[in-house]
């Protein structure tokens, strides 16, 4: 994909998501392509919303993308806990709930 | 041991390796991409109850197995659309896992993924007391 190409194709994607989680969007981030996709997109939700909910808004972005015949993985990551860069983690000093 | 055995027995195994060295991030991403392949083996399980043949496909397996789930089963309404978007999140988080090691991999990353894969799981059981 040519760089222009990908530069709209990004600021299409910023569109839909804004259109489909309006102020739940923190933020969109792009990367890859890491296989055979043309990009992907992790999309930052400030808080978590049911499954079936989000997935009802990630069909409609999709939806215009593979119109366009984009191949995009989108995947939703949550702020709820800061994740922006990685840190050492002592081991055993947390425990996943179980 | 079919493929709908083996991704709940994974399932089952990797719950208990969460337990015991979930506070490692190694094993967190080893797990995230183990429950991704669980749900991709469930996908090919049900394509090949429709007469498909997964295991000699040899290129862009995991989307076009994303894609005939969606022509034989999301098209003919017998299963939910929104696992179409479920399972290309369960991808994005796998690749996040297996790539991007600058991002970090939480508690609430696997514990997402559980979910993911149990809501999955719910939907290829009621589908396949349908097509079996």
């Amino acid at each position: 994909m040519k760089a222009l190409e990908r530069k709209t194709l990004k600021q299409h994607i910023i569109n839909l998501a804004q259109v489909e989680f309006g102020n739940l969007l923190k933020k969109v981030r792009f990367s890859g392509p890491f296989e055979e996709e043309d990009l992907d997109v992790d999309l930052i939700l400030r808080k978590k919303i049911p499954f079936n909910e989000l997935d009802a808004r990630l069909l409609n972005i999709y939806h215009p993308l593979e119109k366009k015949g984009y191949n995009v993985l989108i995947g939703c990551r949550f702020d709820e806990l800061p994740k922006k860069t990685k840190t050492k983690q002592k081991s055993g000093s947390k425990s996943p709930s179980q | 041991m079919d493929e709908f055995d083996f991704a709940e027995e994974t399932v089952v195994r990797m719950r208990d390796l969460y337990g015991l060295a979930g506070n490692h991030e190694v094993i967190r991403r080893t797990i995230i991409s183990r429950i991704y392949y669980s749900a991709h083996h469930l996908s090919r399980y049900l394509l090949r109850q429709v007469g498909l043949r997964p295991d000699i496909w040899r290129r862009n397996v995991h989307q076009r197995v994303i894609d005939e789930i969606r022509r034989q089963f999301v098209a003919t309404n017998m299963m939910s659309a929104q696992m179409i978007p479920l399972l290309r999140d369960m991808r994005r988080y796998r690749v996040n896992a297996d790539y991007q090691l600058r991002t970090t991999i939480d508690f609430s990353d696997v514990e997402y993924m559980f979910g993911r894969f149990n809501v999955y799981l719910n939907e290829c059981r009621r589908l396949l007391e349908v097509i079996t």
